[in-house]
């Protein structure tokens, strides 16, 4: 039976802590999607219409109070999410699109051209990620795209250090020699051999990275630099909350940032599990 | 002659996460002062086991039972401090590979300070320097090295460190495991003079830990062999050779083309190690064994005296 | 190799690292779409004076020769003026950069307090509760955003409690006499003044400890992962052998051999440690860099964000040189 296999999995999953670990940022990350696709049925009030007196306490109605132009706060946590995922989204595909191929190919001609590349793609995972993030970002402007554009170029070396190091590895192994020896053509190698020899690691990264991303976009729009408002984003909200803080308006920080940390929790625990299994050697790699 | 030390009943289980591994069931000897005793058996057997168990080295998911007796107290139940004061002071070790058990980080006259300053705070740093030169030109090592760091030697002049080590506080009982495993064949003759010289000059008692029967042959007065966590004979090293009692003894020594055998010698026994997991009930070498019979199959041998030896195994009983 | 020899080599290596970061900063400010004249002067702006201005900028000429105009210029520490507060930029990035520098110094000294004396007291216990406990807390603090962590700070402390000030590095008026480093708390000290040490200390709590706990979720993930490893080998046993306590164990053994590969992941955190500095500037009003960089962007001052990014470059390089001569020091291997 399935069920019981299922459970069977479970079981095993909970009988060490990255399995624990693993099944709660599964359901985290659950009920975030389910958040973000079904947002306009979760949501009491519209997001960026006024939806009652201004600076509202959390209450009956609005359960977690309204911001100062009236916005129901747990709408827009809600909302949030969709802004969320999507530039993360966008963000990490970009860089691993460039990174993993660049990484592939580069990993397999060495050489010189490898050091070189190499050395950029240091020096730029060096370099305090989100800085580079504002300096770009502030170059783009804000929206959707600019955003995700500039996360994206943050963590393209990622992508490019963890496959690069692994084709470093694979190229010179046994059955990657053979088929070269039989004629095998660079393209047919790559694909058919080394590819889904670094699957399971660039996966880890992935996950990993999708948590480091939003927690960039969250810092971007915190610090005005994210998307246009009246649009519902975390970081943005926290931002204009801080300015209510002193008069004691909690509420409007409370919420959108706890939705930051459950959401970056849910990511990281996932691929923390993740990694234990797919590769138990890369441990601390990040 | 005096006992330095002596085991009684020792048996060593280690917990793992599929299963329980009994390393060692009891096993009993013991070992006289300016007496060598040799360990030997295959890898795998508790050997090692058997002699980090006397220093109270074993990992924490490891539950010894029996006792260890060391000058009338028994070292399994001794407290953290109490044992603390006995390594290195009263019975020391010398590990099997010396590239790993200096620090990279300290320099060679260090590890004797800290040797020095965990038994006696008082002692000053000329004093100290002086202990140290002492042990290590006793072990060939030039005191000039003292200020040298574990990476500037080989592995044989490490291990020669690591005896001065051993010896430097002139501790009564020295464990050696496999002290000259993880070295090539000159350096190990060279390692084995040191500790033949050692047994001449000071007033100790060696526990060689081993699979080289050759080096037995060389150094031991009395012989313990180990089958699978069991001590099958026990016996001086005069008789053990020239008229070995238990089958596994015997298989051993026949495989011995001239009396220098490696490690690799020691497999020419067909057969393997049972699963110390679950162990089958009566003997534990009854698999390999050529002249086994079916009492074997049922009942355990208990160890039995032979013209003053001991051996387990049912030909005696 | 001598020490000093492998710090001299060391430096060199550095070079192409920073000269690769300057030129993607200098990509990514000049030929990036987003035309900084236009941007300052707005889009209805006369085409002469946004040709004046190209041309006072330099901007008109080809992009190459920008490019080694702009190395050249910085490597003589010219970073150009403000078209904000027409001040010198270095200048302006030397008066700011002390505060910084306090925050992110005594950040540090938290994340790594609590990073190593956490992380080894939980590999020294592992799969004790203890253990436990550093495994969740650096798994849950890492998902701090800063900003947040901060407000929370501002909120309980600053609003609720009333114990400690919100925001900025000073009180009115409460600025150390004489400044010789430009740090509040040891001017303050070295002046004699002791209610403006107070001041200074009270206003660094809140943004360091945010800035700090953050960070050192990392921390204590690193430390306890290395001294694990450096507690199952072979040496540390050896160690016990020859009688020494455990205390010793732990950190004359253990952590010393685990403190370079925990440096080296310190100073990559580094960088970690500056962008969280730029957030907890923003949240604290903390007149540092970051603060400057961050108002500077949204008065479209170019020369300015240019050179401030340009000095988190040369502070990142800085560190890391700094992390690899101290391992040199605690590994004599390194140096060989």
């Amino acid at each position: 039976m399935i069920s019981s296999k299922i459970v069977k999995n479970i079981k095993q999953l909970m009988g060490d802590s990255s399995g624990v670990l693993f099944i709660i940022g599964l359901f985290l990350l659950i009920a975030f999607i389910i958040m973000a696709i079904f947002a306009p049925y979760l949501a009491p009030y519209s997001p960026i219409k006024p939806s009652g007196a201004s600076l509202l306490p959390p209450q009956s109605g609005h359960i977690m109070g309204t911001d100062n132009l009236g916005y129901d706060v747990f709408s827009r946590v809600i909302f949030g999410s969709r802004m969320a995922f999507s530039i993360a989204a966008i963000a990490t595909s970009i860089a691993a699109a460039i990174g993993i191929p660049l990484g592939l190919i580069v990993g397999y001609i060495g050489g010189r051209l490898d050091s070189f590349v190499t050395m950029v793609m240091d020096s730029v995972y060096t370099f305090p990620g989100l800085i580079l993030a504002i300096a770009i970002a502030a170059m783009l402007g804000q929206g959707m795209i600019n955003i995700s554009l500039s996360i994206a170029v943050v963590y393209i070396p990622t992508y490019y250090r963890v496959i690069r190091s692994q084709v470093a590895t694979i190229k010179s192994e046994l059955y990657v020699e053979g088929a070269r020896a039989i004629g095998a053509k660079p393209p047919v190698i790559l694909s058919k051999y080394v590819l889904p020899n670094v699957l399971p690691s660039t996966i880890v990264v992935l996950s990993m990275n999708i948590a480091d991303a939003i927690m960039t976009e969250a810092g971007l729009s915190f610090l005005g630099l994210g998307i246009a408002p009246p649009t519902p984003d975390w970081g943005y909200d926290l931002s204009k909350g801080q300015q209510f803080i002193l008069q004691n308006d909690w509420w409007l920080v409370v919420f959108p940032g706890l939705a930051i940390i459950l959401i970056v929790l849910g990511f990281s625990m996932f691929s923390e599990g993740l990694n234990e299994y797919l590769n138990p050697n890369i441990g601390e790699k990040r | 002659m005096d006992t330095n030390i002596e085991i009684k009943n020792l048996s060593i289980e280690y917990r793992m996460r599929n299963g329980t591994v009994h390393a060692v069931r009891d096993a009993d000897f013991s070992v006289d002062k300016k007496e060598t005793l040799s360990i030997v058996g295959e890898s795998g057997c508790g050997k090692s086991t058997t002699g980090h168990a006397i220093l109270k080295l074993l990992p924490s998911n490891a539950r010894a039972t029996g006792s260890i007796i060391y000058n009338g107290k028994n070292i399994l139940t001794m407290s953290n401090n109490e044992i603390r004061q006995i390594r290195g002071k009263h019975i020391s070790i010398v590990f099997q590979d010396p590239m790993t058990s200096l620090d990279p980080i300290m320099r060679v006259k260090d590890h004797f300070f800290e040797l020095i300053k965990a038994h006696d705070s008082k002692v000053n740093e000329q004093e100290m320097i002086e202990i140290a030169s002492c042990a290590l030109e006793a072990s060939g090592v030039s005191a000039k090295r003292l200020n040298n760091y574990p990476f500037e030697f080989s592995g044989g002049m490490r291990q020669r460190v690591m005896i001065a080590l051993a010896i430097a506080l002139q501790p009564s009982v020295i464990v050696a495991d496999e002290p000259t495993t993880s070295l090539d064949v000159v350096v190990q003759e060279q390692i084995m003079e040191v500790l033949k010289n050692l047994k001449r000059t000071k007033d100790m008692s060696i526990i060689l830990i081993t699979h080289d029967l050759g080096i037995v042959a060389e150094v031991a007065d009395k012989v313990a062999v180990m089958y699978a966590g069991e001590i099958v004979e026990y016996a001086d090293i005069y008789n053990l050779y020239k008229n070995p009692l238990h089958p596994y003894t015997q298989l051993l020594l026949k495989s011995v083309p001239n009396i220098k055998i490696g490690d690799m010698e020691l497999h020419n026994i067909p057969g393997s190690l049972p699963d110390l997991k679950n162990i089958p009930q009566g003997c534990r070498f009854r698999d390999r064994c050529p002249m086994v019979k079916d009492i074997c199959k049922k009942e355990t041998p208990p160890i039995i005296d032979k013209d003053g030896r001991k051996v387990r195994c049912w030909l005696y009983g | 190799m001598k020490l000093k020899t492998y710090i001299l080599t060391r430096i060199l290596l550095s070079i192409p690292m920073i000269l690769i970061i300057l030129t993607i900063v200098f990509f990514v400010l000049r030929v990036l779409p987003g035309n900084p004249v236009l941007a300052m002067l707005g889009p209805k702006a006369p085409p002469e004076i946004i040709h004046a201005m190209e041309h006072q900028m330099g901007l008109d000429k080809p992009i190459i020769v920008q490019y080694f105009i702009y190395l050249s210029h910085i490597a003589v520490g010219n970073f150009g003026t403000s078209t904000y507060t027409s001040l010198p930029v270095l200048q302006e990035l030397v008066q700011k950069f002390p505060a910084t520098f306090e925050l992110t110094f005594y950040s540090m000294i938290i994340a790594v307090s609590i990073g190593i004396f956490f992380g080894s007291y939980a590999a020294y216990n592992f799969g004790k509760p203890a253990d436990i406990l550093a495994r969740v807390y650096s798994i849950f603090v890492y998902s701090f955003p800063v900003f947040w962590f901060g407000i929370m700070l501002q909120l309980i402390f600053g609003v609720w409690l009333h114990w400690l000030p919100v925001s900025g590095r000073s009180s009115p008026f409460m600025i150390p006499n004489h400044i010789y480093t430009g740090i509040y708390s040891i001017d303050a000290l070295l002046n004699g003044q002791f209610d403006i040490f107070v001041d200074a200390v009270r206003h660094l709590i809140l943004p360091s400890v945010t800035l700090g706990v953050v960070i050192s979720s990392i921390f204590v993930r690193m430390v306890r992962s290395n001294v694990l490893l450096a507690l199952s080998s072979q040496y540390v046993i050896a160690a016990r052998a020859r009688g020494e306590s455990e205390r010793k164990i732990l950190f004359k053994h253990a952590l010393k051999n685990a403190m370079p590969p925990i440096l080296t992941i310190m100073g990559l955190q580094f960088a970690l440690l500056l962008a969280g500095a730029i957030l907890t500037e923003t949240t604290f009003s903390w007149p540092g860099i970051g603060n400057y960089l961050i108002t500077r962007i949204s008065y479209r001052d170019f020369p300015a964000i240019q050179g401030a990014i340009v000095f988190f470059a040369f502070f990142v390089a800085f560190i890391s040189i700094l992390v690899d001569i101290i391992n040199a020091w605690i590994d004599p291997r390194i140096r060989y």
